[in-house]
This record gives C-alpha cells, structure tokens and sequence, in this order.
C-alpha cells in the first residue's frame, strides 16, 4: 500500500455533511458558469450532476496530498443517460478519447471505472483493444506524479511556472535553440499550442519521434507522392491482402479500423460466400500471421527479394518491365508466385502492405499497389491516417541534444524508448533547461531538471483528429486525482499564451475556439453552440470524406534495387510490439502485463522466441536463458520461447518492456538500444546477432501449456470450397442418431422450461482474430484481480474468458498434425496454422458444476444463467474437477487489500475502479463468467422503466461490447427475432463437447480458411 | 422383616461348563436361577437359565423405519417442498435416486444409536454406575451362580449340595436389606 | 454350532487360561511406561505439531499454499481422503463381516482393527474439512441446518453432501460399535485396577457391567445386529466416496465400476494397515500366542483375493474405455499409463496387482518380515491408485488448452505426514490404556477343561 490517505466513495458522506459542500463551493476561486450552460436547453440538463462533480471533484483532490485549487469540471455532456441527478447505482457515459480511439467512460458516483468504444465512430465501431480497456486503470495508479517536481524534489506550480518562464525567457535571449520533443500530435489543438510556442520563442523546434517509428512509409510517400503521410489503408475494399510482417490486426498502425474492416470481409454467410484471402509473410508468429489463409515464413532480411520477386512476378502478369534482381530469388517456397497470381486476380480490389520500417522498401510496396491499382480503392492518402510532423529528426536532435539551450519533453521517454536513450540521457545533463510533462517519472523525467506532470486523458479536456477530418473529443469525467496538469495548459502558460486571462489558461475555451474556427466552419452546421454540445455528446465528429485520388509517382522501381538491402544475413533478430504492452509508455499497467500474449500465451515477461530448427541446432529449449549481442548492445538472462511459426533463423523478441524508471518493478527485458538505423530510419530486423546459451532456468508464466487439440473435435473448420459447396461443412452432425424427433439428445430427465428469457452468445471464429481485448475488458468489467507472474506460473490466472490458440503443423505432405506425439517428431515448426477460440462459461442447462455443489452456491436461473452465489460457496472446488470447459476460477488468497498482490486493489486509489455493481470476491471461493448478470439486470430495469420488451442491443456483454470484429453475439435464444436466434440456426453453429449433452448456451461457428485445401489434408489429425 | 430381605446363595466356579452343568441341575430340582456372573458369554447359558430371547430386534427395525422416514421427509421437504432449484437442468419435482444414499445412511445411523440407547435402557446400564460384584474375579475367570433363597420350601442344604457336587470352589451367602 | 476340529490350529497357542488372557493382555495397561512406547508417541506429537502447523497456514494464508491449480482442484487432499477411508474400511470389515460368517480368528484383531477404524476416519475427515476454501464456515454449511433468513439449504444430488452423512454415520456407528464391545474388558481392568484414578475411570466407562448372563444375552443380540448393518454401511461408505468421482463427466472418473473397485481396493489397503501395525503390536506387547502366524496368513489371503480384484478391475477399467470407442476416455486411460505421471501408474501397478501375487507361496505368507514389508508396499501402492484416479484424470480432461501438471507443495505433504502422527498419536493413546485385544471373547475360544457330566461342548458365542 503505497497510499494509506482514505478517499471519499460515493453519495453518503456528501449527503451528510452539507458543510462540506458549503466549503467545497467555496473552493473554487472561478465561479463556475452554471447559469450559462443551464441555459442550454436543447440538453436538459440538471445541475445537481455536475455540481455533484464538482464536489466529487473537490473531495478527491481535497484529500489528495494538496488540495486542487480549482474545478476544471464544466460543461460536460452526458452521452447516454441523462439522469435527474446522480443516483448511487446509476453510471454516467460520457465520450472521451484514449490515443486515437473514441470511448466511451462509464462513471458511477462519480468515478470513471470502465471504457468502452464509441459506437458512434466511423472509424472503430464501437470496437476498443486490450491496452484501452486497461487504461482506466492508470488514472488510479498510486505511481503517478502527485506534483510537479524541481530536480527530483516534490515542488509547487507557481515556483517551477516563474523558473521555467525565467529560463525558457533567458534561452531565448541568448538565441540558444528550444525543442520541443513530442510523438506524432494527432490533436490539432495540440499542434496549435506548440505553434504558439514556437511563436513566443522562435528559437524553438519542434521534434517528432515514435518508439515504434512509422517513418519508412511517411519518407516513402513523400517520395513517391511527394505526401508525408500514412495513408488510410481499406481493408474493407480488399479482396486479397498480402502482408510482408506488417501486424495489421494487432500492433500496426491503426489496428481497431483494419480488425473492423477486415473482418468485414472474412465471415462468408451461405447467400454470399465470399470472404478475402489474406496471406502474410513473416517471421515471427505475429497475430496477424495466425489469422492468414496461407502464411509463408519468412526472415526479415529476406523481404526485400521477396518483394521484389512479387514485384517482377506481376510486371511478368502485367506485361511490365522487371527489375533487375541481384540474384535469382529463392524465398518463402512458392509464396510469392501464389500471393502474384491472386493479385493479379484482384487488382484494384487488393492491398499489399510491409511492416518494414525501410522507404525503400515501403517504396517498392508503393510500386507494387501501382500496379495493382490500388490506390483511391484500397489505399487512400487523401483522407490519410496521420501526418508527418515537427521540424528536426530524431536523429538530428540527438545529434545537437548537448549544445541546445532547452529542451521540452511533451509527454515523450526516449531516454527509455529509442536506441540514443544512454546517448541522450548524458547529453540532457548539459542543457540549462530540461523539462518533462510525463505522467510518471520515467526514465526521462527522471533526468529532467523539471518535471510537469500531465494530466490523465480522464482528467482533461482535448480534441483529437483520429483520421483526415474524423475528429474525437476528449472531456474530463473526474477532477484531477493529484495535482496535475494538462500538458498542453503548462505548454500555454510557459509561452505565455494570448488565450490567458487574469492569469489562467483555460484549454476548454481555447479548444472551443480552435473547433469553431476550424472545424464548425466547414461542418455546415449554423448554431455552433447546439453544434458543439451536439458533438460533445456524440464525441466524435467527422468532416465529410474527400474522395480518394490515384497520386502520380515520382519514383522508378528500377532505382529502389540498388537501395535495398538483399544481403541475406543469419540470426535476423525481429523487435516486435506486443497487443497489450505495446512502446512500454503504460508500462506499469499490470493489466498490460496480466493479459497473455494472444500467440504465445505468455504473460508478465518478454522472450526470445525461437524456432524448433534453430532451438534443437543451439541445444536450448523453452525455459532455457541466452544471451543477445549485436555491436555495442548485449542483454542478458533472456528466457527462451520456441515459437511454432518462427521462421528458421529468425528470432524475436518483444520491445517495451524493462522499464526501470515511473514503475513498481522492472519487467522483462529492455531492447530498446538494439533498434538500428538505416537508410536513415530506425530498424526492427537486427541481421546478424550473436545468440549464446546461458546456464540456468527461467520459467515463462503461460496461460496456455498445451499447444495442439489432439485431433479433438472442438474446432471445426473447413476450406471456403467445401463450406461454398456445403454451408455446413466440417459441421456434420455426429450424434444425430441420438437425437429425438425435437432434435434434442436423449435427456433422463424432462428438462426445464424456460419461460421468458433464455440468454446465450454466439462467437464467430471467423470474425475473432484474438486481439484479447475481451480479456481484458471483462476482467475490468468484473472485477477479476490481477495475480501475478507466480500465481500464473502455478497456472492460477483468474481471467473468466480465455482465449484458447491451437496449433495444427503441417508435415512435408501438406498434412497436418495435432497430436502430440506426431509433432514432437517434426524437426521443424515453422509451417503452423493456428486457431483461436474465445472460451468462457458455457452456461449450460444441465451444468455438471450445479449438481456437485453441496451447498448450491452455483444453481441455474430461470433465464438460463449459470449463477455463482459467492457468499454461499464454501470452495470445495468439485464445480470446477467437475467442468468440461475448466472456466471455473478459484480465489487460492485474498487478492483484495493484500500487500502480496501489489498490483491496484490492495490500496484505496487503485480500488476506485473497481465496479461497483460485481461483488469483489473474498479468499476461497470459486468465481466464472456470468455473462455480465449485473448488465442484464440493468437492461431488465430500463426495458421496464420504459415499459417495454427487451429488444436486441439493450443488453452488451463487456466482451461483445469491446470486441473490435464484433465476434460475439449475445441475445435472448426465447426471441425468433433475435440475432443470436439467427446466428444459432447458421449452418456453422455447433456446440463445443455436445456430446456430454450438458447443452450449453454458448455457441461457436465454424472457422472457415479460403484455402485451396481440401478436407483431407486440413483435418486435425 | 423377613420379607423385605432378600437372601442369595452364590456358587463360584472356575470353568464355564460347571456353570452351565450346575443350573441345569438346579432348574431340574426345581431351583429359579437368580442369575449369573460370567467373564465371557457361555453359550446356551440363557437358555438353561430359561431367560427368554430379548426383543431388542423389534425395536431396532423401529428405530431403522424412523430414520428412513425421516430421510424421506426431510430431503423431499428440502429439495420440492421448502427451497426447488434449478441444479443441473434436473426436476425438483419428486424423490430422485439422488437421495437414495442419505436415506440409507440415515437409516443406519438410526438403527444403530436407536438400539444401542435402548440397550442401555433395558440393562440399566449408565456411565459411572457402580458395579455389583460378588468377587472381583467375576470379570476375570470366575463364574457364578446366584440363586435367591424363597421363604417358602427353600431347601438351602439340597442347593448347596448339588453346587458342590457340580464343582463349585466357593459357595457364599449374603443378605439384602432393602 | 462350530466343532474346533484337531486338524485346525488354535486361535490361541501356549496353552493359556482365562486368568493368563487377562494377565497378559491387562500388562501393557497396568505396567510401568516403558521407554519404547515414550518415543514412539513422542514421534507421533511431532507428526501432530506438523498437522496443526500446516492446517494452520493453509486456513489462514489460503489453499494457494498448495499445488492445486485451475485445472487441478484436488490432489493431494482427496488423494489421501480416500486413502485414509480405505485403511479404515478393514476395522469394520474384521469385526462386522467376519463375525457374520463366524471367523473366530478375527477375535484376537478385531479390537486394534476398530480402534485403527476410528483413527483413520478422523484422519481422512481432516481432508474434506480443510480442503474447503472457507474452512471456518463450510463445515456448518455443509449441513442442513436452518437458517435464520429463510430457506437455505443443502443439496441432496451432491456426492460431497452424501459423504458429508456416510463419512459421520460411519464414523459415530463404528465408535458404538468399537465401545460397545470393550465394556466387557473394560469392567475387567476396572475390578483389576490397583490405583483410586484408575479405578474411578473404567468404572466410569464401564457402566457398572457386572457379567450378568442377561446382560451377556442383550449383548450378544446387539452386538450382531451392529455387525449386521455395519456390514452394508461399510460397504456403502465406500461407495459413496466413490461417487465423488463416478458421477462427475470427467473421463477417468465417470466409471460405473468405482462403487466395488473402490471397496474391494479399500479392504486392501485396510487389511495391509492392520498387518503392518498388528505385526509390530505382537512383538512390543508379546501377544504372538494371541496374534498367531495363522492370522497373519489368513490376513495375506485377504490381502491376495482383494489384490487380484482391484488388479481385475484396473483391466477392466481399460477395457471399457477402449470398447466405449470415446476419445476422451481411450485418452484418459493411455495418459494414465504414458502420459507425464506414468511413474504414478506403475508404482500403483506394481504395488497393488503384482506384488500381492507373491502371497501365493505360503512360506512367505508366514513370515513376519516379509508380511510386514508387503504391507507398507500395499499401503504405497493404494496410495497411488488414488492418485492416479484423481491427479491424472484431472490434469489432462476435455480441452488441452486447459492440460497442466500438478506438483504438491510443503504444506500438503506436511499435512499427509501430520494425519500419520494424529493416527498413530491415538494408537499409541490406544494401546497404553485400552485392552487392544477383546478379552471376553478370546476368552471364549479357549480350549476348556472336559466336564464330568456334561457331553455338550462349552460353546462360543457369536
């Protein structure tokens, strides 16, 4: 317990003492604006609610560690539900943003304890990924800076304000150089504050850089196009995707639109089978990579003739000029001939992208969408993703870092994330001014003279443009916990911003300006106020889309050759990104940490993985720890993965992680100083490194132990062909002869009628990718503590849906195999397919689980829900023994206010997210998914209070809620009209293990591959 | 007064089949047998004493009839009657084979501690109780016939001749004032 | 009506009287402590310390302190659960079954056999106490007890309830049983004892028995009807703890033939428990005329038949499985003999099926030493079958992306070893101050003095 200060929770304590209000009211210095915003009629507002958040506001930051001296709380628009005024049990929406993603954030009394999608996006649907769902998480997080800090020691705004002023003023005087370093500002008014910096001190430059840097496609582009942007890529429009080790559906780029849109076109329905074929050179098994129809391994150092090979494979189809290759190009077998002629079969309907960090290269990828056509179909760089930045390269700021005068780190840690960081952090040292506006102190912070903390995006007001015109709104829904402040308010008042009067800086009004002359000017709405709550409200509003133009090129393919490198080195070390931890910036979220890696299944750590060739040719195996060398840069200890799917040759390893600085403890290993640099951008792929085996141990802490389904039939999957010729393919019934004429399985027992409701979900394995964001938002949804890498380790992780990854192998013989025994045999691994299944409790009718339990702690309620009363159960673990699917979890210790489980439930900050609507779960007692009872019953009460049926949609299971391929279906199966009724009668639904006739409520639906295969070879055997 | 005392006569031997010999003879003469003291139960003993077998069986089955009603009663009262549940998809409508095995066990535990008591009951016997002994060897290895000497025709010196005859080491008297 | 043919050997050798029974079996009571029995029973208080040690951290910290895991919800503390109610099944079985079908032998045993009943009933309720998550409220919870809130109850299709009612009926029925039939001896150290105390305590037990012939009468008739239904509870107790496992889905478990598996193996094991304290108690109390070498061989056939049966049904177990044609159960099975804990499988083979084949050669079946070697071997082996059934069936079920391993902490094996000195605590306890031989009824079968005038053998009561 790192915070013993006690927190004001909930109506009570504020209905009680109407002093306190008194003196809350008193608290704030600039009378709120009330009658002004009443006035908006057009939202009937109450002020109660937001008067109550003010008080709110106050009370947390009265007992934080110094009180707030004001209440940023103003004209919020609640998004759903406009209540009369805050009720205990009523949660508030309100739209907000987190990165580049519309949410929505769910508070009760107050405290914003759950995200969700924005449904209302055009770009994500409503769909929001693991680290999203955990970022509510950080807003509570006791490691947070409370106050701004001088040199290390804790101090006050008004003394490091006049400081920063006086030195910045002194800087410029002298006409030393000021930069301002900061990823890529995607918030327009954002950008517009630096300008003003920069306008108050012209010596300043502005620096952008990423960890993970996309520079190759904006320096391709521009090459190319001559447009320093990332284009918007439309996998919706795509027929064939081809992928050159580009993560599209889990870390690359804007991952939550590409997961939509793809799967948009991977659930063929049998009116309309059709679904792309997407196939994916890689070296690591990225997630992406699990999802392909056809996945070709393939080293990184490879990929340039592997695109160029594509490239003259469809000039030869396209009766175009070739390139002169170096040499004969003999990579990823026949792959590249396969992915050619399915191009050609596509053009203007296809996209082929490269993960590649390379201009090059990306500039090659470029050539090769050329000629398909896909430019103003698939790829779209009018209404581009993001737009390139800032003045000075990274590299070039590194450079002069040690003669500059200032230096202004806005929300940036590249002292941790970039391979300059030891470089850069000695550099700092000699600079006069060095300030960061860093959430925690991080690495860098922590070698900043000053440290200015930045708000949690909960805690402040922002405007950012997701896409091209696609704008995202950013409200408070909670008074700043500590006393921080927005980075972009401390950037304005250093600059000494115009927009200040009487000595504040108010970012609401600024960014209220900024839309109106920017945005609400082209809307073509009239009322800027009515348009303004109206956007607000919905949190998102989009410009209308420009339509895509085919650009006109500026570069020969013939030139890129020489320029791309096609010596093939060995040992190619792949630095990837993983879905949860992602650049390592929230790298003390432990939900980023708890989440098991969606391929690997490994949580709490980074690792080498290794192929099966390579691991058996160095004589290391899983659990081994090597040591990794590649010129200056060496690591240690690093345990060893052997990855099916690895590429022979290639080995990966996870960035991010090894943060040392800003967290409780340091996890995992730091890769950072392993990134290259070439032609003039950072590199992933590291050829050539030096991999030795090390003595000793190191278990990972995996989720999943067994890899393969043993031929079971539990996934059932079919080629396109088969399921086009027959929708129920691989769905045959095997037990029909035991059915009645109902179609039911004989039963001993007359069953249960189920009047009224009777609630099931439907998961489409086709649409889940295994992105794991379900994980996660269920777990926040229900408060599912976060154990930790021994509990996990003793196979004790507590999360109540899972996401089960099967390999199948595939022999020489284009057989594949499941079994055990059969692969182990294999000398190589490399050629994988793999499947993921979402498993959570199936809610069966005749629930094994219910009948054993001696004190009927888990019984079934009459709308089909398998219930787990906690204060009944005494935890004698049969329910779980005796539970076909193991989803049932058992609390072996108190998680809660336990010093051993130091994560966020053990201290009263971290507790504040916990939703308040699911009991949190004492020691000993068994716990499972109940498909989010306590959102059915609300849905229940809103359907009554509005005297009406429950119609679909009322009701959004966390995980369906969050799904950003919209897997999962949930609904009442009583209802014809329902989509879940709908979904059940698919030919591909089917129930896993139907022969136990425990007749479950979950449904799946076959996974359909659009491969050439036939049954016979696909078959797990 | 003579009436109120009542006077016993006690052969004491050592082996089983003297006993056994010894009443036989007496009841042939005539003589009630009190009682008698063995170590170890002699078998027939209780027949030539003319003791009628006892009818602890019949009360057993009683208590073994309660306890399996009770079972009965009390899971139907449970599971149909006072709290059905969903459990399992299965009916909470009648008696299921599921409660058959407390019923049983029930039954048993009935007929055991029922009978047990009822023993108890019948040979006066409670914890603490002081023992009665005409000799401390009684529990050991001696064996004794008590006989009860009736005011009318009690021919005390026929007893005691046929006692000695059947072997008897010891013959004692003693007087109870009640 | 039973003839002690000449050709028999006697159940009792030396020639001994009445008064020596009661002299040589009241020594060990009456005589000074010896050295021998302080360090034994001082081991067992250690053993003890170990269980309320261990109990102790698992109810405080959590059942974390144990191997057990998502997929794994029972090992070691069911594993012995069973192991302990098996040991216990021969007290019932020597003293109920055998005195059905009038075996004398089971006399001079079946005293200690009853006591090692209660002990290890005791042990094994140790495990489905303290395996339950919430240690301090399940055992009230678990009973149907009404509830101040209203309707609360517990459910009657739970196994774990029915071995809730088995377990302590069997329980409370044998301790009856084991009490009634001391009252006899009880009543003759009460009438030997020396020392006011003494005198005062098994007076105090022995309800003032006084050896009347009506008493003996009532005694009898009770005592057999008390063997009469111990025999089916006995019975029904171990198939009840088998149900825990035959009625779950689980493949490995869901197995029609556990209810007789279970009590042929529980006798097994029972009777080599008996053997290995019986062979030691003979030599520290000098009671070889008593615990003859016959006893000792009709024990190992016991232990022969039971073996075989358990072996029987171990095939037959496989057989199913693979003429089921279910992929889960064929699996199950193959993993129990080539999966990760083959080691399991084979010791529990070894132990159990071929080892007691060895007691076809009486010689062996004769000899102390080797008797007493077989029956821990036995003891292991049964240790293992229930391992196996348990451990093995769990870890690998229906979906691998479940399969895990199982491995036991400190504290369970502290546990296991502690429920060793809670048993031999009280069998120590035992045999310091109880008869652990019933002297009545050794009484009764002693060879007699031929009567003048009395043809009718001097018989034996049952």
């Amino acid at each position: 317990m790192e915070n013993k200060t006690q927190y004001w929770k909930g109506t009570e304590e504020l209905n009680r003492e109407p002093e306190f209000v008194q003196l809350s009211k008193n608290e704030f210095a600039e009378g709120l604006p009330l009658e002004e915003v009443l006035s908006e009629s057009d939202l009937n507002l109450s002020s109660n609610r937001r008067d109550f958040l003010k008080y709110f506001g106050f009370s947390v930051s009265a007992v934080a560690l110094a009180a707030c001296n004001k209440a940023p709380v103003k004209n919020v628009i609640p998004y759903v539900v406009q209540p009369e005024e805050i009720t205990p049990g009523i949660p508030n929406y309100y739209a907000s943003t987190y990165k580049n993603t519309p949410v929505v954030v769910k508070t009760r009394e107050g405290r914003p304890i759950k995200l969700e999608g924005n449904t209302k996006s055009t770009v994500t649907h409503g769909g929001l990924d693991a680290a999203g769902q955990a970022s509510v998480v950080t807003l509570y997080d006791s490691k947070r800076l409370p106050l701004p800090m001088k040199n290390g020691e804790r101090s006050k705004w008004a003394v490091i304000d006049k400081e920063i002023k006086a030195k910045l003023a002194e800087v410029n005087a002298k006409g030393a150089a000021i930069r301002v370093v900061s990823g890529p500002v995607s918030g327009p008014a954002t950008q517009s504050i630096i300008n003003d910096f920069k306008a108050a001190y012209p010596t300043t430059k502005h620096v952008v850089y990423e960890g993970i840097s996309y520079d190759g496609i904006y320096s391709a582009n521009e090459m190319c196009f001559g447009k320093a942007v990332i284009p918007t890529y439309r996998f919706g429009n795509a027929d064939v995707v081809v992928s050159f080790g580009a993560d599209f559906l889990g870390t690359w780029l804007n991952t939550l639109q590409y997961t939509r849109e793809y799967t948009t076109k991977r659930v063929p329905t049998k009116e309309n089978p059709v679904m792309s074929r997407h196939i994916q050179f890689e070296g690591n098994m990225s997630l992406t990579g699990t999802n392909a129809d056809y996945r070709f391994p393939l080293r990184p150092s490879q990929e340039g003739q592997a695109l160029m090979s594509l490239y003259n494979a469809l000039a030869k189809g396209l009766g175009l000029t070739q390139l002169a290759t170096p040499t004969k190009l003999e990579v990823a077998g026949n792959g590249v001939e396969e992915s050619a002629k399915v191009l050609l079969n596509a053009k203007g309907k296809s996209l082929v992208i490269s993960g590649s960090n390379d201009p090059y290269i990306q500039s090659l990828v470029n050539q090769i969408n050329l000629m398909l056509g896909n430019y103003g179909q698939t790829i779209d760089l009018d209404n581009y993703y993001l737009q390139r930045g800032g003045e000075v390269s990274f590299p070039e700021f590194v450079k002069e870092a040690g003669s500059l005068g200032a230096v202004v780190f806005l929300n940036t840690n590249p002292v941790f994330d970039t391979a300059a960081g030891e470089q850069l952090k000695t550099a700092l040292a000699k600079i006069s001014l060095t300030v960061s506006t860093a959430y925690y102190a991080d690495e860098t912070a922590s070698v900043c003279q000053y440290v200015a903390p930045n708000s949690h995006f909960l805690e402040s007001w922002n405007l950012t443009e997701v896409s091209r015109g696609k704008y995202s709104f950013t409200q408070p829904t909670i008074s700043p916990v500590f006393e921080t402040r927005q980075a972009e308010e401390s950037l304005a008042i250093w600059s000494n911003n115009a927009a200040i009067t009487n000595n504040t800086f108010n970012y609401y009004d600024y960014i209220r300006s900024y839309a109106k002359a920017n945005i609400f000017n082209q809307s073509g709405a009239t009322n800027f106020d009515a348009w303004w709550n109206e956007s607000l409200h919905n949190g998102v509003f989009d410009l209308p889309v420009l339509t895509a133009q085919v650009p006109s090129n500026n570069v020969l393919a013939s030139d890129l050759v020489s320029k791309i490198n096609t010596k093939v080195g060995t040992n190619d070390l792949i630095l990837y990104t993983k879905v949860g931890m992602g650049d390592g910036s929230d790298g003390n979220n432990p939900w980023l940490h708890e989440v098991p890696d969606p391929v690997s299944k490994v949580t709490w750590d980074n690792y080498l993985a290794v192929s099966k060739y390579d691991a058996d040719a160095m004589g290391i195996e899983q659990g081994s720890i090597v040591s990794i060398t590649k010129g200056s840069a060496t690591v240690e200890n690093v345990p060893v993965l052997v990855q099916p799917g690895q590429a022979r040759g290639s080995f990966a390893i996870a960035l991010g992680y090894g943060r040392t600085h800003g967290v409780k403890e340091t996890i995992g290993i730091n890769m950072y100083p392993f990134v290259g640099m070439e032609n003039g951008t950072a590199t992933y792929t590291i050829a050539d490194v030096t991999i030795t085996k090390m003595d000793g141990e190191y278990e990972l802490a995996q989720t999943q132990t067994h890899h393969s389904i043993e031929g079971r039939d539990i996934v059932r999957e079919a080629s396109l062909a088969e399921f086009t010729h027959d929708a129920g393919a691989a769905n045959d019934d095997k037990l029909h002869n035991q059915r009645e004429e109902d179609g039911k399985l004989f039963n001993l027992w007359k069953e249960f009628d189920y009047k009224g409701h009777k609630w099931g979900l439907a998961i489409d394995m086709n649409a889940c990718t295994g992105c794991s964001a379900c994980v996660v938002a269920c777990s926040l949804e229900n408060n599912v503590p976060v154990v930790g890498r021994d509990e996990v380790r003793r196979r004790r992780e507590m999360h109540w849906i899972r996401i089960d990854r099967y390999y199948a192998f595939r022999t020489e013989n284009n057989a594949y195999v499941t079994k055990e025994d059969d692969y182990d045999e294999m000398a190589d691994h490399q050629n994988v397919k793999a499947v993921h299944q979402p498993m959570m409790c199936q809610h069966c009718e005749s629930a094994p689980c219910e009948t054993v339990c001696p004190v009927l702690a888990t019984t079934h309620s009459s709308d089909g829900l398998n219930q787990m009363t906690y204060n009944r159960c005494i935890g004698t673990k049969y329910c779980a023994n005796n539970c076909p699917y193991k989803v049932r979890r058992f609390n072996w210790f108190r998680y809660n206010d336990n010093d051993k489980f130091n994560y966020y439930m053990n201290n009263d900050l971290g507790k504040m997210v916990i939703n308040p609507d699911v009991t949190v779960r004492t020691r000993g007692v068994m716990e499972k998914c109940s498909m989010c009872v306590q959102r059915i019953q609300a849905g229940k009460l809103n359907a009554k209070l509005e005297g009406r049926k429950i119609k679909d949609g009322d009701i959004t299971p966390a995980c369906a809620q969050t799904c950003p391929a919209g897997a999962i279906v949930f609904g009442d199966m009583n209802d014809e009209t329902s989509r879940i009724s709908k979904e059940f009668a698919n030919e591909r639904a089917y129930q896993v293990l139907e022969e136990l006739n425990v007749k479950p409520s979950v449904r799946y639906m076959t996974k359909i591959r659009n491969v050439e295969v036939t049954k016979e070879t696909t078959a797990q055997h | 007064m003579a009436s109120k005392n009542k006077k016993y006569i006690y052969g004491i031997f050592d082996d089983a089949g003297s006993v056994l010999g010894s009443v036989k003879k007496l009841r042939s003469q005539g003589v009630d047998i009190h009682d008698c003291y063995t170590p170890f139960p002699v078998h027939g003993l209780e027949a030539a004493m003319g003791i009628k077998r006892s009818n602890l069986t019949v009360g057993a089955f009683i208590c073994g009839a309660i306890g399996c009603l009770t079972a009965i009663v009390f899971q139907l009262y449970v599971m149909v009657g006072d709290w059905p549940m969903i459990i399992g998809g299965k009916p909470n409508d009648a008696y299921y084979p599921s409660f058959i095995p407390v019923t049983f066990e029930l039954t048993i535990l009935f007929t055991a501690f029922g009978m047990g008591i009822l023993f108890f009951i019948r040979t006066k016997m409670v914890h603490g109780k002081v023992e009665d002994l005409v000799d401390l060897r009684q529990t050991d290895d001696l064996f004794v016939v008590a006989i009860e000497e009736k005011s009318s025709h009690f021919d005390k010196e026929a007893v005691n001749r046929t006692l000695i005859a059947e072997g008897a080491l010891e013959i004692r008297e003693r007087e109870y004032n009640k | 009506m039973s003839y002690e043919s000449p050709i028999r050997e006697p159940l009792v050798t030396g020639g001994k009287t009445a008064g020596d029974v009661t002299a040589d079996i009241c020594r060990p009571l009456e005589g000074k402590t010896t050295k021998l029995w302080w360090l034994g029973f001082g081991l067992a208080v250690i053993c003890l310390c170990i269980l309320v040690y261990t109990l102790a951290i698992s109810s405080f910290r959590g059942l974390g302190m144990w191997g057990i895991n998502k997929t794994v919800g029972w090992a070691w503390d069911i594993t012995n659960f069973v192991f302990w109610v098996g040991i216990g099944h021969a007290g019932t079985l020597i003293s109920a079954i055998l005195l059905l079908f009038r075996q004398k032998w089971r006399m001079s045993i079946n005293r200690s056999a009853e006591a090692m009943t209660i002990f290890a009933v005791m042990c094994a309720a140790i495990f489905p106490l303290f395996h339950m998550g919430r240690v301090w409220i399940g055992p009230i919870w678990a009973l149907p007890l009404p509830n101040a809130l209203g309707s609360l109850w517990v459910n009657f299709n739970s196994p774990l309830l029915w071995d809730v009612f088995a377990i302590s009926t069997y329980f409370s029925v044998s301790l009856l049983f084991w009490y009634l039939g001391m009252i006899p001896d009880l009543a003759t150290i009460r009438d030997r004892a020396t020392t006011p105390i003494r005198k005062f305590m098994y007076r105090f037990f022995s309800m003032g028995w006084n050896g009347s012939a009506r008493t003996w009468a009532r005694y009898e008739v009770v005592s057999l009807i008390l063997a009469g239904i111990s025999t089916p509870l006995v019975l029904s107790v171990h198939t009840i703890v088998s149900m825990d496992f035959a009625t779950s889905v689980i493949p490995g478990w869901h197995t029609t033939i556990f209810p007789p598996y279970f009590v042929a193996g529980a006798i097994f094991s029972g009777f080599g428990m008996v053997l290995t304290l019986l062979i030691i108690a003979r030599k520290v109390l000098k009671l070889e005329s008593y615990i003859t070498i016959g006893h000792l061989d009709a024990m190992c056939r016991v232990i022969l038949l039971t073996g075989s049966m358990v072996g029987l049904a171990y095939i037959t177990e496989f057989f199913i499985a693979w003429y089921s044609g279910v992929e889960y159960e064929r699996y199950a099975f193959l993993n129990r003999m080539a999966g990760p804990y083959w080691w399991a499988y084979w010791s529990m083979m070894t132990c159990n099926v071929i080892s007691p084949q060895l007691f076809w050669v009486k010689s062996w079946r004769r000899n102390p030493n080797f008797i007493f070697f077989m029956s821990i071997i036995v003891n292991i082996g049964m240790w293992f079958e229930r391992f196996v059934i348990i451990v093995t069936s769990l870890h690998r079920d229906y979906l691998p992306s479940s399969w895990v391993m199982y491995s036991p902490t400190p504290t369970e094996i502290g546990i296991f070893i502690g429920t060793f000195g809670l048993f031999f605590t009280f069998f120590f306890l035992f045999a310091r101050f109880l008869p652990v031989i019933n002297m009545a009824e050794v009484k009764s079968i002693l060879p007699h003095k031929p009567h003048a005038d009395s043809h009718e053998e001097v018989h034996t009561p049952q």
